[in-house]
């Protein structure tokens, strides 16, 4: 996988403008507005004192002044509420990014190919990726300088036309003051950068432990382990080494903000002393009013306030989009659908595996070694082998969930890849192994297609599947029925299932799918043993036309299947029938034997 | 123990605060006993930062520093304009004047700089011990508390006051450490133009009385309507976060769910859009008052100064001079009275976090102890549950005695109640009716971690936490006993893989760390589990709830062999679906509708004609039928 190349900077910047112009149009209209308003303030405020200071020296009367101050009043008041207004409008917009950009980032999760999701460095990934922004901030923070930039920024285009018009030789000054001041900050931007780079991974690890110590999942661990100790005592370490990498950046800042108050310093000598000087003669240009002389000295401080506003800005974005950026980097991995076939699968009569060779992406271990198997309409296979013996990767490469290294599968004769990868999903129908249902209603679970193509009643099919796994009586039971929610955290009239009832809805759902091959990965292993009776028994039923592969650890469940194929090594021992299989000496009867002995005197 | 047999004797029971704090009223009630004046608050913040003579001393000279600052900007304006009125006025004068003026400003700015710059961090410091010591709470707190999520969103308050050091905890330090400097000036600026005329500095107190007032206002009415904006908040990440959870990814494209996911985010975008305009709303209508406040003073001073150039009270010296002292002036006294709101709205959330903070989380109480060494007996005493807050009775009137050193298997069907009952014994929940006793000793009056340390649970689902395998292990990072760590790897069935890792029982776990950290299989990490409930040296019985479930049939058999290697000299409880799996153990009880309907061994629980003998040959028939000469 290409994950290890980084992205640059700029690229991420890229994806973020395109991302939020996707989500949000209006948000740079406001982001605009509000600057404006912003800058507006600010300059204002600056020709208030020359507008009055002229009336003075053009002495104004009493009521003139009057008028004078109560226009000035009057605009500055409208200034403010445009302010107000346009900050609320931006907070509104910025907030609604935060909660739609996880959503975006969702969405890329549920498109990108599956083979990415079993990548433990996409897994990786994915975490450093999304604690940036759910956690530390990251794009509230960019969010917020980039108001901070753009005001900055207007504020400098005015205030520089005043400066230029008054000397242009004294605007330079200031401007190479300012520039100087900046570059001496230099150390400091480098000092922060490297900070905030060993800063990324120790947060993340800081993040890690916060979370975990108040996720629920572990709370069983540290009360019953007293865990909680080993818990604090890393809390405390990435505390002292964030404590002291943050120190270092501070005492830089500190020494940085005392250099720059010297420029600083200079700047204002140099003003007061040759606006000063201009007021006095006209020895160094045009003589100016007092007037003047207090816009340019405002318009001096505010020219460096801004200037040092942008650069400041722009170094808070930097350090937010350095953080953004594996955000990015998994935003740019490729959708599912650039690979997928065209042709339409017709019935199933026949799936093959044609010398198929598979391991996982960046492992070494040959899961599946040359295999080939071919299966027919109707069939029940039953798949065994020990652990790891490559028994739920079959079920992944039939999904398609995974391709082949070589070989081929076929279904019909065709492969499998040059099929609409829609099309030929509907083909099929699974419980695995790990199965979820969604956070959605019962109804929803079990026919999957309900939300997403509206369409009429279902209720009758539904019933009939919760009928067929023993599951009528428990949803009838319930105020909603089958459309009660299936999960609290969303909807708080939600119910509780058991892991017993899950797996039942699961089983449900995988025969409503009207689909050609059921595959079924250990359908029965949070269940009770005559829950597990009844459904093996349903399911001989229930799948009597359709062709099925079962794996299940449970030897018992062998016995109702036609063939059982038997993985060892990552290659097919055997593919027979228990009874055949239970003549000769191999794997499967010593599993099958050892299972039975328990149950046998 | 003679005591235990009358709970009516006073012996020290623990609290149930998991049923105790149910409801919403009593829960505010108990966390939020005592309502925090600003004071209070302030009290309780500043107590660690008063012993720090150092942070003390920097504040002051700060204060005293920044405040300066502004009026530095008056006088030079002042003295300049002077000096441009003389008629003698000379270049030399002009230029010594701005030169003294810079160089008292470099030297206010960098004191100023240095000491705010240097103390940032100690604040922040102050903010993640906060946050460390409410993640102890959470780590601690009883276990029931933990699985009510009303009271989870309740106490999620801190995350709005510790989660950054803008506002909240941090923010109010940074901010009451600049309001120093503020202070200064205004005082300084306030003295300076009462001179000239009250009516400005009364102007500027009005404005700031108002100002205050009226954020106070909408900082109240966001505190109040904050957990609900949050918990909509809460739910579009938690939608987010389950949409993008990899779990979900081959049902999410098998049964083609992706957008039924982006289709309920709609509803929940729209539902927050709405609550936060609601949030901010206050904000914007009240700003028209604050408005007209701030422009009252400018309106006021101008006209002041208006009528004083009218009366020719004023050069224009003083005029320009005065001008630009109003100005700093506003800016002062505007930016005092935003830290003055700001204090008083983020002290709110700061006295909700220390309420969590301080909260009594713990069920403590009692004295007794547990008698004896060796392996304990349970007995749960005409116990009744349900869990806090919900009405499905899941244990009624139970009755079971397991004696020291028994293995004791406990079957039933789903739902049957069996985890809840291991929740129990260990002391995670305590019983709604009746006792648990443990060697005889009722456990509500044994302090709960004494408690917690009697049993090695290995639990149904099993994950690592991101720490070495020797520490998963051991469940800790100090004093392990390394060859102990390898003897119960080797028990558990584990050690045969890590001992072909390159760091051994030292390798990280997970990514999260490392990025070579060790990943393990489902069944792995089971005997992981396994391995780690072995090693407590004083685990005085054994609870596995399907320990094998992801394991095959050989790995299963294997570990059932070495079970009484495993189990010796403990007490053992054996959840199982695997009825076959349960032949081992002295005795099989079987729960069913919250109660124990058969108990006894195998072979007994076989002759009669329950659910056992049904549930036995439900799962054997297919082995049976097979051989044809199995018998019942």
């Amino acid at each position: 996988m290409s994950n290890k190349s980084e992205i640059t900077i700029g690229k991420t910047l890229r994806m973020l403008l395109t991302l939020i112009w996707k989500l949000d149009k209006a948000y740079f209209f406001i982001l605009v507005f509000a600057s404006l308003a912003t800058a507006s303030n600010t300059i204002f405020n600056l020709f208030i004192p020359k507008i009055l200071i002229n009336g003075f020296e053009w002495g104004w009367k009493a009521d003139e002044f009057v008028i004078a101050i109560l226009a000035l009043a009057a605009a500055k008041y409208v200034l403010l509420q445009l302010r107000a207004f346009s900050g609320r409008q931006e907070s509104i917009h910025q907030h609604l990014l935060q909660e739609k950009v996880p959503m975006a980032f969702a969405k890329k999760v549920m498109s990108i190919d599956y083979a990415n999701l079993e990548d433990a460095k996409v897994l990786d990934l994915k975490e450093r990726a999304i604690f940036p922004v759910t956690t530390y901030g990251a794009l509230l923070q960019l969010l917020s300088s980039a108001v901070e930039f753009l005001a900055s920024l207007f504020t400098i285009t005015t205030v520089a036309s005043i400066l230029v018009s008054f000397s242009p030789l004294f605007t330079l000054a200031v401007f190479v003051l300012t520039v100087i001041a900046l570059l001496l900050s230099a150390r400091f931007m480098k000092v922060m950068k490297d900070v905030t780079e060993n800063l990324i991974p120790i947060n993340r690890r800081y993040g890690y432990y916060i979370e975990t110590a108040s996720a629920p999942s572990f709370q069983k661990d540290y009360r019953i382990y007293g865990m909680h100790q080993v818990m604090t005592r890393k809390i405390n370490e990435y505390t002292n080494e964030i404590y002291n990498w943050l120190n270092n950046i501070y005492v830089v800042q500190g020494n940085t903000d005392s250099i720059q108050a010297l420029l600083t310093g200079i700047t204002r000598f140099i003003t007061y002393s040759y606006v000063a000087l201009r007021v006095l003669s006209s020895r160094f240009g045009m003589q100016i009013t007092l007037g003047d002389f207090s816009i340019i000295v405002g318009a001096a401080e505010s020219f460096g306030n801004a200037f040092r506003g942008v650069v400041m800005n722009l170094i808070t974005a930097g350090q937010a989009v350095s953080y953004l950026k594996p955000f990015f980097q998994f935003m740019s991995i490729p959708d599912t659908a650039e690979k997928s076939g065209t042709a339409k699968p017709e019935p199933l009569q026949t799936l093959a595996f044609e010398n198929v060779t598979f391991s996982y992406p960046n492992t070494d271990r040959i899961v599946l070694d040359n295999i080939s198997f071919e299966i027919h309409r109707g069939e029940k296979i039953s798949i065994v082998g020990l652990n790891n013996a490559g028994k739920s990767t079959i079920v992944k490469l039939i999904c398609r969930l995974f391709e082949p290294d070589s070989g081929r599968i076929l279904w019909n004769g065709t492969d499998i890849r040059q099929f609409d990868y829609d099309a030929y999903i509907d083909m099929l129908s699974c419980v695995f192994q790990d199965f979820q249902l969604f956070p959605f209603t019962v109804r929803e679970n079990i026919d999957t297609e309900y939300a997403r193509l509206n369409q009429a009643d279902n209720s009758e099919g539904v019933w009939k599947v919760l009928d067929d796994v023993g599951l009528r009586a428990a949803i009838e039971a319930l105020p909603g029925k089958i459309d009660t929610y299936m999960d609290k955290s969303l909807y708080e009239d939600a119910s509780d299932f058991s892991g017993g009832q899950k797996q039942k809805i699961a089983i449900a759902r995988s025969i409503y799918k009207k689909a050609d091959l059921v595959i079924l990965d250990e359908p029965t292993a949070a269940l009770d043993p005559l829950a597990e009776s009844e459904v093996y028994e349903h399911f001989n039923e229930l799948t009597r036309s359709k062709t099925t592969i079962f794996i299940s650890h449970r030897m018992s469940s062998s016995i109702f299947c036609d063939r059982i194929l038997l993985l060892q090594d990552g290659r097919i021992a055997a593919f027979d029938s228990h009874e055949n299989l239970m003549k000769g000496d191999n794997l499967y009867r010593e599993l099958f034997e050892t299972q039975a002995r328990n149950y046998r005197n | 123990m003679q005591t235990q047999t009358s709970p009516k004797q006073n012996i020290g029971y623990r609290r149930n605060l998991a049923v105790e704090l149910l409801d919403k009223d009593k829960r505010k009630q108990y966390l939020h006993a005592k309502k925090h004046g600003l004071p209070d608050i302030l009290k309780y913040m500043y107590r660690p930062v008063l012993k720090d003579c150092k942070v003390v001393a920097a504040s002051i000279v700060y204060a005293l520093a920044a405040g300066v600052l502004p009026l530095l900007s008056v006088f030079i304006v002042e003295i300049l304009v002077r000096l441009l009125m003389q008629n003698d006025a000379s270049p030399e004068r002009l230029i010594t004047a701005a030169g003294i003026y810079a160089a008292a400003f470099f030297l206010c700015t960098a004191i100023s700089a240095q000491l705010k710059n240097r103390f940032y961090s100690y604040f922040m410091r102050l903010r993640i011990l906060f946050m460390n010591r409410i993640m102890e709470q959470y780590m601690t707190m009883d276990y029931g508390l933990f699985e009510n999520p009303s009271f989870l969103d309740d106490a999620s308050i801190w995350q709005r006051c510790l989660y950054n050091n803008a506002n909240g905890l941090e923010g109010t330090y940074h901010r009451i450490f600049e309001m120093g400097g503020t202070l200064v000036s205004a005082v300084l600026l306030g003295g300076l133009l009462i001179l000239v005329s009250p009516w400005i500095a009364l102007s500027g107190i009005l404005f700031v009385i108002v100002f205050y007032l009226v954020q106070k206002n909408i900082a109240v009415y966001k505190h109040e309507r904050r957990e609900e904006l949050q918990r909509a908040a809460r739910r579009s990440q938690w939608l987010s976060g389950e949409a993008s959870d990899f779990r979900y990814g081959k049902d999410m494209r098998l049964f083609k769910m992706a957008g039924r996911f982006e289709q309920a985010f709609h509803p929940l975008i729209r539902a927050y859009e709405k609550l936060y305009k609601a949030f901010t709303r206050r904000e914007l209508q009240l700003s028209f008052i604050e408005s007209a406040a701030l422009i009252l003073i400018d309106i006021v001073s101008f006209l002041v100064l208006a009528s004083k150039v009218h009366a020719n009270a004023v050069s224009i010296a003083e005029f320009v001079m005065l001008l630009t002292a109003v100005t700093v002036f506003t800016q002062t006294i505007q930016l005092f009275a935003q830290g003055l709101a700001f204090i008083k709205s983020e002290t709110m959330y700061v006295g909700d976090t220390i309420d969590i903070m301080e909260a009594d989380l713990v069920s403590t109480g009692g004295e007794n102890h547990v008698p004896g060494s060796g392996p304990v007996s349970i007995e749960l005493r005409d116990v009744s549950f349900h869990y806090p807050g919900s009405d499905t009775i899941v244990l009624e009137h139970l009755n079971l005695y397991i004696p020291a050193g028994e293995k004791c298997a406990l079957v039933g069907v789903n739902g049957a109640g069996k985890t809840t009952l291991v929740k129990l014994i260990t002391g995670l929940y305590q019983p709604t009716e009746g006792q648990v006793l443990i060697n005889g000793v009722d456990a509500a009056t044994i302090p709960q971690e004494e408690i917690f340390s009697l049993f090695g649970v290995v639990f149904q689902e099993v994950q690592p936490l991101a720490l070495t395998i020797a520490e998963n292990v051991a469940a800790s990072d100090t004093g392990i006993d390394r060859d102990r760590v390898i003897e119960c790897l080797k028990q558990a069935g584990l050690w045969e893989k890590v001992s072909k890792l390159p760091k051994g029982i030292d390798s990280p776990m997970l990514k999260v760390i490392q990025d070579d950290g060790v990943v393990l299989s489902g069944g792995e990490n089971q005997k992981l589990s396994i391995a780690r409930a072995l090693y407590r040296e004083g685990t005085r019985m054994m609870i596995m709830d399907e320990p094998t479930a992801a394991l095959d049939a050989l790995a299963e058999e294997k570990i059932y062999r070495e079970f009484d290697e495993i189990l010796s000299g403990k007490t053992a409880l054996f959840i199982s679906h695997r009825l076959a799996s349960t032949r081992f153990c002295d005795r099989i009880v079987l729960l069913d509708g919250g109660r124990i309907v058969q108990q006894g061994t195998h072979e007994e629980l076989l002759k009669e004609d329950g659910l056992y003998q049904k549930m036995f040959t439900a799962q054997s028939k297919y082995y049976r039928s097979e051989e044809g000469e199995a018998t019942a």
